[in-house]
C-alpha cells in the first residue's frame, strides 16, 4: 500500500517454479510477482517460508479466487479476517478479485458467472465496496472467461462492468485473455468489446493462454502459451492507457521458469512498443494542444 | 417462519449450484432441460433464456467443477483411492458433493472435508476393509504436518526438568492407528493390506529440509509422548504414561525415555523446557 504500482510484465507466482524464484532465476527478469493468498492463508512451512524471502526482492500484488463477489452468501467473516492479516504482513497497493459467484450452499472453487442484471452489478458494487472496508485497501476485480450466460441479460457483459465499476467506485483487472476467449465462445468481437471498457478505471492486466475444451469451446487453462491475437489485445489497450503492471498467468502445463522468463520478455517487447505508440500519442496530443 | 422470496438472480444461481452438485443432475439436465430448470423456480423469460443457451455449457461446468475437486482429493489421498476404486469413489465424492460438499475456501482443506464425511459411512461399511481408514489419516497427517503453522521455533535453552513441561516444535504431531499403515509401499499400484497393528507415530517437519518424518513409538513411549505434547509435566507424563500402558515407571522406561528425549532434543522436535 506504501510503494506505487509496479508497472510492466510480471509473472504469477506458482509452486512449481517457487523455488526457482527463491533461488534468484527471475531476479531482474520479471516487474513484478502476483501472489493468490488462498495459497498461504492459515499455512507454514516451506512456500510460506520462501514467500517471506521473496517479498523482499519483488513488488507484490495480490490477487484471489475465493471472495465469491458475485456471489448471495454473505461474505465470510473468517477468511476476510485471515485475507487481512495476510494483506499487513504483504503489503499490495491494491487487491483483486473475480467478477463471479464461487460459493452459493458449499465453495466450488471455481470462477462461475453471474447474470448481467441490475440486480447484480447493485449487489456486486455493495460488495466489493464492503471488500474494499474490511481489507482496507482499494479492489480491483478481474472479468472472467463465462461459458455460459444466466437468466435473462438486461445488459452486455462490458456494459454489466461498466455498471459495476461505476457503482463501487472501484478499479478494473482487466484479462484480455478472458476477454478473447469469450468472444470466440459467445460470438462478438473482442475490440468492439473492448471499446466499450472504461479503460480509465483499468489498473492491471492479465494475459494467459487457453486451450479447447471441443471445436465450439475455448477454455481459459492458462495451460498454453500466449496466443498472438491475445498479445496484440494488450497491446491495444496499453496504447490507450499507458503503464500498467501486466500478469502473465500458467497454471497448466508448467514449462521450465527460464522458457516463462523468456516469454515474459517477448511480452515486455510488445509493451514496451505499444508504450511507446502511447507517448507518441500523449506527446502529439500535447502538441495539438499547445499549436 | 415462510421463506423470503428469491430474487430473480438468486432463482438462476441455485439452479447453477444444483446442476453443479446433484446427483442426478447431469441426467436431467441431458434429459430435458426446461424441466429442470423449471424445478428449480425458472419461468417465463429467464426460463426460455436459458433453455435456448442449451445443456452443453452447463454440463461443462458441472464436469468442470467436479473433475477439478475429485482431482484435489485423489492428490492428497492416493493410495486411499487407490484402494476405494473408481466407480466407488466416483459415488463417494457424487454424494458428499451433494450431501455435504466444501466450506472452506482453501482448496487444500477439500480432501480433509471428504475424509471427515466419509469416514462414519466408511466405518460402517463392511466392504471397506479397516485399514483403509487408517491409511487415510496417515496421508493426511502428512499434508497436515507439512503445511502446519509453526515449526522452527527456537530452542528455548532450559533442560529438561522433571516438574515442568516440555516444549515441542509446532508441527508435531502424535498419530495413533490400529494398522501399520506407515509400513505400506508408497507405490500406488500397489494395493497391499496394512497388517493389523497397534501403531503410534510422532511426526513433525525437518526444519532443515521441511521434509515430513516419522518416529514409530513404543506403546509405553506413545502413552509418555500423548501426555507431553497435551502439556502435562514430565514426571506426570512418565506416571500417567507408566500407568496407562501397564507397565511400571522402572530403570527401563526411564532409560528408553531419556533417549528418545535426546533424540527429539537433537532433531529440533523438543525445544527444552519453558523458560523461566
Amino acid at each position: 500500500m506504501d510503494s506505487p504500482p509496479p508497472t510492466g510484465i510480471g509473472l504469477g507466482l506458482r509452486s512449481a517454479f517457487i523455488d526457482a524464484i527463491d533461488a534468484g532465476e527471475a531476479d531482474g527478469a520479471v516487474a513484478f510477482l502476483e501472489v493468490s493468498p488462498e495459497n498461504y492463508l492459515w499455512r507454514g512451512g516451506r512456500s510460506v517460508d520462501q514467500l517471506a524471502r521473496i517479498r523482499d526482492r519483488f513488488p507484490l500484488l495480490g490477487h484471489g479466487l475465493g471472495m465469491n463477489l458475485g456471489g448471495v452468501d454473505p461474505l465470510d467473516d473468517r477468511f476476510f479476517a485471515e485475507l487481512r492479516r495476510f494483506l499487513d504482513a504483504h503489503p499490495t497497493p491494491w487487491y483483486s478479485d473475480h467478477l463471479c459467484m464461487c460459493h452459493r450452499g458449499a465453495e466450488f472453487h471455481d470462477l462461475l458467472p453471474v447474470p448481467f442484471s441490475g440486480e447484480s452489478a447493485t449487489r456486486v458494487a455493495g460488495r466489493i465496496r464492503e471488500a474494499a472496508e474490511r481489507l482496507e485497501r482499494p479492489m480491483l476485480f478481474e472479468n472472467i472467461s463465462y461459458y455460459l450466460a444466466l437468466g435473462v441479460s438486461a445488459m452486455d457483459e462490458p456494459e454489466f462492468i461498466a455498471e459495476v465499476l461505476e457503482r463501487a467506485d472501484c478499479g478494473l483487472l482487466l484479462d484480455v485473455n478472458n476477454a478473447f476467449v469469450n468472444a470466440q465462445n459467445h460470438g462478438f468481437d473482442p475490440y468492439a468489446w473492448l471499446e466499450k471498457i472504461p479503460l480509465e478505471r483499468v489498473r492491471q492486466l492479465h494475459i494467459a493462454g487457453h486451450e479447447a475444451w471441443d471445436e465450439r469451446t475455448l477454455i481459459d487453462t492458462h495451460g498454453a502459451d500466449v496466443r498472438a491475437e491475445v498479445q496484440a489485445m494488450m497491446a491495444w489497450v496499453v496504447e490507450r492507457i499507458g503503464p500498467v503492471p501486466v500478469l502473465l498467468e500458467r497454471d497448466n502445463h508448467i514449462p521450465p521458469l527460464a522458457d516463462l522468463l523468456a516469454e515474459v520478455a517477448q511480452l515486455d517487447q510488445i509493451y514496451r512498443a505499444a508504450l511507446d505508440r502511447f507517448d507518441a500519442g500523449a506527446a502529439q496530443t500535447k502538441g495539438a494542444r499547445h499549436a | 417462519m415462510p421463506e423470503p422470496t428469491k430474487s430473480a438472480d438468486t432463482i438462476v444461481i441455485d439452479a447453477l449450484a444444483a446442476a453443479l452438485r446433484e446427483r442426478g443432475a447431469g441426467a436431467a439436465i441431458r434429459g430435458d432441460l426446461a424441466r429442470f430448470y423449471a424445478a428449480h423456480g425458472l419461468s417465463g423469460a429467464a426460463l426460455e433464456a436459458m433453455v435456448e443457451r442449451g445443456p452443453e455449457r452447463l454440463r461443462m461446468y458441472r464436469t468442470m467443477v467436479q473433475s477439478r475437486l475429485r482431482r484435489v482429493i485423489r492428490e492428497f489421498l492416493p493410495r486411499t483411492i487407490a484402494r476405494r476404486g473408481d466407480a466407488r469413489y466416483r459415488e463417494d465424492f457424487a454424494l458428499w458433493f451433494e450431501e455435504a460438499g466444501s466450506h472452506s475456501v482453501i482448496l487444500r482443506d477439500v480432501p480433509v472435508e471428504f475424509l471427515t464425511w466419509a469416514r462414519p459411512r466408511w466405518e460402517a461399511d463392511p466392504a471397506v476393509p479397516a485399514y483403509v481408514l487408517d491409511l487415510a489419516r496417515h496421508e493426511l497427517l502428512s499434508v497436515e504436518v507439512r503445511n502446519a503453522t509453526g515449526g522452527r521455533e527456537p530452542a528455548t535453552g532450559e533442560p529438561l526438568a522433571l516438574d515442568k513441561p516440555l516444549l515441542f516444535d509446532g508441527t508435531a504431531r502424535l498419530a495413533r492407528y490400529d494398522h501399520a499403515v506407515h509400513r505400506l509401499p508408497l507405490d500406488e499400484a500397489d494395493l497391499s493390506a496394512a497388517a493389523a497393528e497397534p501403531s503410534a507415530l510422532l511426526a513433525y517437519r525437518d526444519r532443515d529440509n521441511y521434509r515430513v518424518r516419522y518416529i514409530e513409538l513404543t506403546p509405553r513411549a506413545s502413552e509418555v509422548m500423548d501426555r507431553l505434547i497435551a502439556g502435562e509435566t514430565v514426571v506426570a507424563a512418565l506416571q500417567e504414561g507408566a500407568a496407562a500402558a501397564g507397565i511400571a515407571l522402572d530403570d527401563d522406561l526411564l532409560a528408553g525415555m531419556t533417549h528418545l528425549f535426546a533424540d527429539l532434543s537433537e532433531r529440533g522436535v523438543i525445544l527444552g523446557a519453558p523458560a523461566a
